[in-house]
């Protein structure tokens, strides 16, 4: 009568227990214990309005256990059984409900009481049947007694028996479990969508099991397809941003050779001038329109191509969060030969310099401000006037720094000089020292000796630089604070403080300046410590000329007229190390950890950082490129094994 | 490079004809090369003292290669510049030995060390490279350590007395440089 059909008229949604379908009310059932609750003694109707309200209240009152059970896991016993025990152990009803003689059962002595006083306390329902379907849910099974009417505790008792429920043992109250309910047939269920957050069913069958595994691989794969996904966008933002570097680099290469194509240019045109009118001496070499086109359509280009770039590196630090734009590499889109000094150490630490501020310095193409060889006279121009000048300049007494004019005309060793007819052997040994300046370099002299600082100076000055000189760590600094230098010789025993101290104060105001330590003590210590103070050179003392001039050029290059076309100098570029920091910050992060979007493919942190580096140290494009492309394969590789598993 | 032999002018050689001959070993740089002992060799005095001071320097008294670069940056022939450097170092050295002598009574180990580092940067300057050597040794010395910047510490006493030991013979060999260079300049 009570067969399983029942209870199909229960849709899941009209009671709705999460995750509850009437296949599992099946297996609830054990037809074979032919347990019959008193109430379905009416008719065929209410009998079955009987079940579903038995049904309800039953999972109503499962869901409590089954949330406890779920969280107790396997520690503890389910919360159904221990409230059994607990009544049991009450002692309270011995006449309704007590232990069997044994104590390995229970009896229920009378079923009414039972059903009206106990299963209210205990179980907050008031319906035997249902109470009988939890125990036979948890396994628990009627004693039949041989005979009809033979139990031993009298007619219309209901004993109940469970190997691991016993009066004397509750510790092995824990080995009751619910029935695993018969496997259910798989239909795909929508309720099976619930998030992880949500309630787990307390009548988990091994097909819910099953079902959630199944979700939970299916979860798992999506989101290692994600991780994938992820891992090739962040490897090609990676690429980008190699390339993009590669770009910059190679622009810096290609600005580096117009510049110099352009000067190279404009001194030939200034010295066939010179050559077609040799006795003639000009104050001042304009460069034909010709030229002047040829340099304002290069410094509109350069503007823009470096604009760009700095938008590409601003877009990349807002979507990467962390790649430092470039600052834009000294010299760039200028050309030398008008620079004003001023603009030289312009940049500050803080962030680089402005084209803009940069681009007051040069109005040249335009003509009307400063033409790229106006301002001081075009060193590959040098008149007899000029030469003698500068000898005049020289007589002077030495104690008197040149005045900002003081400007040695002599030209790169190639150029024709009008001027040779002089004759003056001073002059001619002279010459072939002097490098030519755009502008006079200023340079501050650090040195407390008299004799030495007279010494460096008169070199410096015959080299063309203008001299500033400070007598001690303390006037240096000062003077480094008041003034912008385009070097600092710096000597380093000084009274009052010495250069090393001296260093790092200046340092902490001015990051860019070279300052070249002028030392006797060179010992490998002494030289790692002027380095870790600021320093960026030793020059030996007592030092040649050739070792102060090579100094000059070194740290100067920026400053001379004409490079050789065969050495295009990347110092005139971003230099590696910005490129590293710039990496070093973009792949460090906020938790000074390494974000390596390659771990997943095996790649180490180091590796990572090691293959980062080697884009920003390659020095063609196109080995930085095949770095990437490199990943890229490895990436794909390592794609495919993840998927396939 | 640095051609000592300027066509222009003359040589030092020719116009001093000093009597200790400095311009002798000009051309074969400054390395003491021994092979060539040249008159007057410093460590006359204290003869018991010279091992512990360590050997006095047996190079010209001028490295002319340093000198000739000074010669070179002179305008003209007056050689003006050069020459009131030189008599710029001889009295900055007079105000040194002086501080030498007072840094000695005052067993100022540190005071003597730095000065000798200043008077050893000067005198390099100019090439005179006997001065410079000892100058070396005395900054060394003045920093408890031997002629060479080695070695276990001094006690103090110990290097007060190569320090005073020193001093005579640094004595000795700025006197020489001061009379080359008077002599040089003299014409």
């Amino acid at each position: 009568m009570s067969g399983p059909g029942d209870y199909h008229p229960h849709h899941p949604h009209s009671y709705a227990p999460p995750g509850l379908n009437p296949p599992d009310l099946q297996g609830r059932y054990d037809p074979n214990l032919a347990l019959n609750p008193p109430e379905l003694g009416g008719g065929p109707g209410a009998a079955t309005r009987g079940k579903r309200k038995a049904a309800n209240d039953d999972e109503e009152d499962d869901e409590k256990p089954a949330t406890g059970g779920a969280k107790e896991g396997k520690g503890g016993a389910s919360e159904f059984v221990k409230k059994l025990y607990r009544m049991l152990e009450d002692g309270q009803f011995t006449d309704i409900v007590s232990w069997g003689y044994s104590g390995d059962s229970f009896v229920v002595k009378d079923m009414n009481s039972f059903t009206r006083s106990i299963l209210p306390l205990h179980f907050k329902h008031s319906n035997f049947a249902s109470f009988v379907r939890q125990l036979n849910k948890y396994d628990f099974h009627k004693v039949k007694n041989p005979e009809e009417g033979g139990s031993p505790y009298g007619e219309h008792t209901w004993e109940f028996k469970h190997p691991s429920f016993r009066a004397d043992m509750k510790s092995s109250l824990e080995n009751i479990k619910r029935k695993a309910p018969a496997p259910r047939k798989s239909t795909p269920q929508p309720a099976r969508g619930r998030g992880p957050g949500g309630a787990i069913d307390p009548m988990l069958t091994g097909g819910d099991l099953s079902g959630l595994q199944a979700q939970l691989d299916q979860l798992h794969r999506s989101q290692q397809g994600m991780q994938q996904h992820m891992n090739s966008l962040s490897q090609d933002y990676q690429a980008v941003i190699g390339e993009m570097m590669n770009f910059q680099r190679n622009m810096v290469a290609q600005d580096q050779l117009m510049q110099n194509l352009i000067q190279y240019l404009v001194n030939l045109e200034a010295d066939q001038k010179a050559a077609s009118n040799p006795g003639q001496p000009q104050s001042d070499f304009v460069p034909s329109s010709q030229a002047q086109k040829l340099i304002s359509t290069y410094t509109e280009v350069a503007r823009a191509s470096y604009e760009q770039m700095a938008d590409l590196s601003r877009r990349a630090s807002l979507s990467g969060g962390a790649f430092q734009p470039m600052p834009p590499p000294p010299g760039f889109g200028h050309l030398d030969v008008s620079r004003g000094r001023r603009e030289e150490n312009g940049g500050g630490p803080g962030g680089p310099p402005g084209y803009g501020g940069r681009d007051d310095g040069y109005r040249g193409p335009d003509g009307s401000h400063q033409p790229p060889h106006g301002g001081p006279p075009p060193p590959q121009h040098g008149g007899p006037s000029h030469e003698q000048q500068q000898q005049q300049q020289q007589q002077q007494p030495p104690s008197h720094p040149p005045p900002q004019h003081f400007q040695h005309p002599n030209a790169p060793a190639d150029a024709p000089r009008p001027d040779s007819a002089d004759g003056r052997p001073g002059a001619a040994r002279r010459q072939a020292y002097v490098p030519g300046w755009a502008v006079p370099p200023r340079v501050l002299l650090v040195e407390d000796d008299a004799v030495c600082r007279k010494l460096s100076s008169k070199f410096l000055e015959v080299f063309g630089c203008s001299i500033d000189v400070a007598v001690d760590g303390v006037s240096a600094v000062n003077k480094m604070n008041l003034q912008k230098y385009d070097l600092v010789l710096m000597d380093i025993v000084m009274p009052n403080l010495d250069g090393v101290s001296a260093t790092s104060l200046i340092r902490q105001f001015d990051p860019m300046t070279p300052i070249i330590s002028m030392t006797s003590n060179s010992g490998p210590n002494e030289i790692m410590t002027y380095f870790s103070h600021g320093m960026n050179d030793i020059l030996p003392k007592p030092f040649t000329k050739e070792g102060l001039l090579g100094m000059l050029e070194k740290h100067l290059i920026h400053l001379k007229v004409m490079q050789q076309m065969a050495e295009i100098p990347r110092a005139l570029g971003f230099t590696d190390n910005q490129i590293q920091d710039a990496l070093a910050v973009s792949t460090v992060g906020e938790e000074g950890n390494v974000i390596n979007p390659f771990s997943a493919m095996g790649i180490s942190d180091h590796d990572y950082v090691e293959m980062l580096q080697g884009i920003a140290l390659e020095k063609e494009g196109k080995r930085g490129l095949e770095v990437v492309q490199g990943n890229e394969r490895e990436g794909k590789r390592a794609r495919f094994q993840e998927v396939d598993q | 490079m640095t051609s000592v032999s300027s066509p222009s002018k003359p040589t030092p050689a020719t116009t001093t004809s000093a009597p200790s001959s400095p311009v002798k070993a000009a051309p074969a740089t400054t390395s003491e090369d021994k092979v060539e002992p040249v008159a007057a060799a410093a460590p006359a005095g204290a003869e018991e003292e010279v091992a512990e001071v360590g050997e006095a320097s047996t190079a010209a008294v001028v490295d002319m290669d340093v000198f000739g670069q000074l010669l070179e940056i002179d305008d003209d022939e007056t050689h003006e510049f050069s020459k009131t450097l030189a008599f710029d170092y001889i009295s900055q050295a007079e105000t040194t030995f002086t501080e030498f002598e007072e840094a000695l009574n005052a067993k100022d180990l540190d005071s003597l060390s730095r000065k000798g580092h200043f008077l050893k940067g000067s005198s390099a300057a100019l090439g005179l490279q006997r001065v410079q050597h000892s100058c070396e040794s005395m900054q060394h010395f003045g920093n408890r350590k031997n002629e060479h910047g080695e070695g276990p510490t001094l006690s103090e006493e110990e290097a007060l007395k190569r320090c005073r030991v020193l001093l005579v013979r640094l004595r000795k060999e700025q006197d020489e440089a001061k009379e080359w260079l008077e002599k040089f300049y003299k014409q």
